[in-house]
């Protein structure tokens, strides 16, 4: 395996980076932080390829913690601390705020768009994952649905790529699985100690039957889809487990690549694990091949493989840098 | 010690130990257990200077243990080693737990043998088990709107600056002299229901004092006491008990009253007095206020509601929440008021409880608004009992035989005579109002049913009258939305509801 650092893009304050989000396109980078701020940061030819070409401070009053593009690429999503989710539309080759979904009591951990743009979910503290609906009309976002099935702080929301079918990942370390039954979100699973202690994040490969999850407990565990049946209590199964065991840190965020099916996963000990999935004996295994540890000197908050440049990787740190990472098998 | 707990210590600044549950030989023998002692030890220091409350949550885990810390804002670190498998602690438990912990902390520091940093030895008494013991189950409660994490009264109420002979170690008070150790007064905190009413923060203490001063057993060992006692049923309750018992509606209310009756309570009267009380006036209200900028009035019945809009949305809810009492409010006034002028008693010898459908409703009797004017003490409606409470105690209550009863509206419910009105399971409020504004204008109401928590109805008067009825959380948010931004038709009366379904 060939790693090199392609760029380190080191914000002007410093502070603690808690996302970074790719736009389809895989030309244009959004990062979060403590610093309050959003940065776009576009491609550029030359060294470092990519150069913060705006940079959005007003919209909140605490730390943002998550950024999202949706799949069109018309709108950002951030998610913060302040309780606040704010909408921002694509006007000008500008993002501009369009929208403020208030409503979670505390802390907003994470947002995503679902893959048909239609949805917005967001998730938090208040231990609610709430579920929004674009409206037309008025381009306005709608609650849809307020989920309260975790007894604790909700980390991470996420969606399969290919069909409206969202995961939950909590500190009560348990997943849930929803789905929209044609008026509200349904949880379809709850899996319950799916790790042990909180549960970071999770990721879907591209054709939405495999998940995998990370976690306080140091493992990175693997489901798989079993049935389609949105009625079966069991439709996700656990297909692997990996324990890292040479850090007693969190891992706090994982990616899977969509094009070339390596995951990334990041930890409080500033390390890169790169893992695939592998056939041993017909059962799928998780595999490391990588460790790379030398890329960040602090805690590694967030990972995303680019969606069109296969072997670049893209990571958020404490230390407040993003770097890009090419890797090639 | 409950099951799954290991061990507790506290550590001094220093790291030195200045308790700990297990004796130094039985830590020593136990080589893994000190190991994952002094490992999680390390953690405290990382975690802390990234911490933003006291409790630290989880530190550490190994294939035997885990840990749990809490730093105190003089530094102390306190220590809880569990069981790996012990899943019966979670972190609500763990944070009240460790609360206990800390009061006994403080309570022991105080005592003025102690000096500060020197081992908490048998002398000083610190009684671990009052801690562990009686960890309050969470348990479901029907409310709708999730908890809030923190609670609004902290751990400690006052500041105490330590006398100088009570302490060894100079605490050295920079700009803020809150660095200090903060000392519980004496007596203990007590959180009082309206503490929680006005946090919703820990369901936890919300439940047990809702169970200690609003249960059954509260009711049967106070109603005797008192000269006159009136019992207010909700026509919901009694159609509930009508169906759940299979029996006609006239029936259930007969046999409600025989069970109060025979329970020396003196009335059992229909809340619907109150409701027409309050359906009469909620269209007066509505065409009365200064239009464009109070409207929509929004319903008042639901405390659920009325809790939502006074704790997140305060500024823009609260001024638009309508003045009027609910009927359960509205009974107590007048049993507590009229009932008790008519029989020439003061207010504490009247006993005055309700049956509700919703468990909220015993917030609502026991938020301040609701005391007899000019009484710190005596409510209006001293308590409700949930209409699942009455349905068990009455499981095996046999079905009444017809009792003489005078012809007066106080014993018509006893009668079995209920007063009925249309419009739906919450109270017909947004009926009322547009049946009302449609009488008066000579119009008509066209309805659009949203869906099965939401429906507008429309009186195609000049200007047009909007009525809504807004049930379920997910409603309510949007209608906070809509009036934010201020988009969206205006209406004039929104009849609210916490619960999906009214």
């Amino acid at each position: 395996m060939k790693v090199e650092e392609l760029s380190r893009l080191r914000p002007g304050s410093g502070r603690r980076i808690w996302c970074v989000a790719w736009h389809f396109s895989g030309d244009v980078l959004a990062s979060s932080g403590e610093d309050k701020t959003i940065r776009i940061w576009k491609r550029t030819p030359n060294p470092p390829y990519f150069e913060c070409r705006s940079t959005v401070d007003d919209s909140h009053t605490r730390a943002i913690r998550c950024v999202a593009f949706s799949h069109s690429g018309n709108l950002l999503a951030s998610a913060s601390f302040d309780g606040a989710t704010v909408v921002y539309a694509l006007e000008d080759s500008d993002y501009t705020e369009s929208n403020k979904l208030e409503g979670h009591e505390s802390e907003v951990k994470w947002v995503a768009f679902s893959p048909s743009d239609e949805f917005l979910a967001t998730c938090g503290r208040d231990k609610s994952v709430w579920f929004w609906q674009v409206n037309h009309e008025d381009d306005d976002f709608e609650v849809v649905s307020v989920i309260s099935r975790h007894t604790q702080d909700v980390k991470f929301v996420g969606w399969s790529p290919v069909e409206d079918l969202a995961v939950s990942c909590s500190y009560d370390g348990s997943l849930n699985f929803y789905q929209f039954d044609g008026d509200e979100w349904k949880t379809t699973q709850t899996i319950k100690e799916a790790h042990t202690g909180t549960i970071w994040s999770a990721a879907f490969d591209s054709s939405g039957k495999s998940l995998v999850s990370v976690g306080e407990d140091r493992h990175v565990k693997l489901w798989t889809r079993q049935s389609e049946n949105p009625t079966s209590s069991e439709q996700w199964i656990r297909m692997a487990s990996y324990a890292v065991d040479d850090t007693r840190w969190p891992l706090y965020t994982v990616g899977w690549n969509n094009l070339n099916g390596l995951i990334a996963v990041g930890g409080g000990d500033a390390c890169i694990r790169i893992f695939d999935v592998a056939k041993v004996d017909g059962c799928e295994t998780l595999r490391l091949l990588q460790k790379l540890d030398d890329v960040h000197s602090d805690e590694v908050n967030a990972v995303a493989w680019n969606p069109t440049q296969a072997n670049l990787l893209a990571s958020a740190s404490d230390d407040g840098t993003i770097r890009l990472t090419t890797i090639d098998i | 010690m409950g099951s799954g707990v290991i061990s507790f210590a506290i550590f001094g600044r220093d790291n030195s130990r200045l308790f700990s549950s297990l004796s130094d030989a039985e830590v020593q023998s136990n080589p893994d257990l000190e190991m994952f002692i002094f490992c999680s030890l390390d953690i405290f220091d990382e975690k802390a200077s990234k911490a933003q409350e006291m409790y630290l949550g989880q530190l550490y885990s190994d294939q035997k243990y885990k840990s749990f810390g809490l730093l105190t804002n003089s530094g102390i670190r306190m220590l809880l080693v569990l069981d790996l498998k012990c899943s019966s602690l979670q972190d609500q438990e763990l944070r009240a737990l460790f609360k206990r912990l800390h009061i006994q902390y403080c309570n022991a520091i105080t005592n003025p043998f102690y000096s500060i940093g020197a081992p908490l030895n048998s002398r000083i008494v610190f009684k671990m088990e009052d801690g562990f013991s009686g960890v309050v189950r969470l348990s479901n409660i029907s409310d709708f709107i999730a908890p809030n994490l923190d609670c609004v009264i902290p751990l400690e109420t006052k500041t105490v600056h330590k006398k100088p002979e009570n302490s060894l170690v100079k605490i050295h008070a920079k700009d803020k002299p809150e660095t200090c150790e903060k000392i519980e007064s004496q007596p203990a905190v007590k959180i009082s229901l309206n503490d929680c009413l006005a946090c919703n923060g820990c369901i936890t203490s919300a439940e047990t004092v809702l169970i200690e001063e609003q249960s059954i057993e509260r009711f049967w060992s106070t109603v005797g006491s008192k000269s006159l006692s009136v019992v207010s049923v909700s026509p919901q309750s009694v159609a509930s008990i009508a169906a759940s018992r299979q029996i006609h509606i006239s029936t259930a209310a007969r046999l409600i009253s025989a069970y109060f009756r025979s329970l020396g309570v003196s009335y059992v009267v229909d809340s619907s007095i109150g409701r027409q009380f309050a359906l009469s006036l909620a269209y007066s209200e509505c065409s009365t206020s200064p239009s464009a900028a109070s409207a929509p009035i929004l319903s008042s019945a639901c405390p659920g509601f009325v809790c939502f809009a006074e704790k997140s949305q305060g500024q823009l809810l609260v001024p638009l929440i309508s003045k009027i009492r609910s009927p359960q409010a509205i009974n107590g006034a007048l049993v507590k008021d009229y009932l008790r002028r008519k029989f020439n008693l003061q207010p504490e010898e009247v006993y005055h409880a309700t049956v509700m459908p919703c468990y909220d409703k015993k917030l609502e009797a026991s938020r301040p608004d609701f005391l007899v004017p000019g009484s710190s003490t005596v409510r209006e409606t001293d308590l409700v009992i949930s209409t699942a409470e009455l349905a068990s105690v009455l499981k095996d209550q046999e079905l009444p035989t017809n009792e003489d009863l005078s012809e007066d509206w106080l014993h018509d419910f006893s009668r079995g005579k209920l007063i009925g009105e249309p419009g739906g399971s919450s109270g017909g409020y947004a009926e009322r109002v547009a049946r009302e504004h449609a009488a008066k204008t000579g119009r008509s109401i066209t309805r659009k049913r949203i869906d099965k928590n939401s429906e507008v109805l429309e009186v195609d008067s000049e200007p047009k009258f909007r009525v809504g009825k807004v049930y379920g959380f997910r409603h309510i948010q949007n209608m906070v939305r809509k009036m934010k931004s201020g988009k969206g038709e205006k209406f004039n009366y929104i009849e609210v509801m916490a619960c999906p379904g009214g």
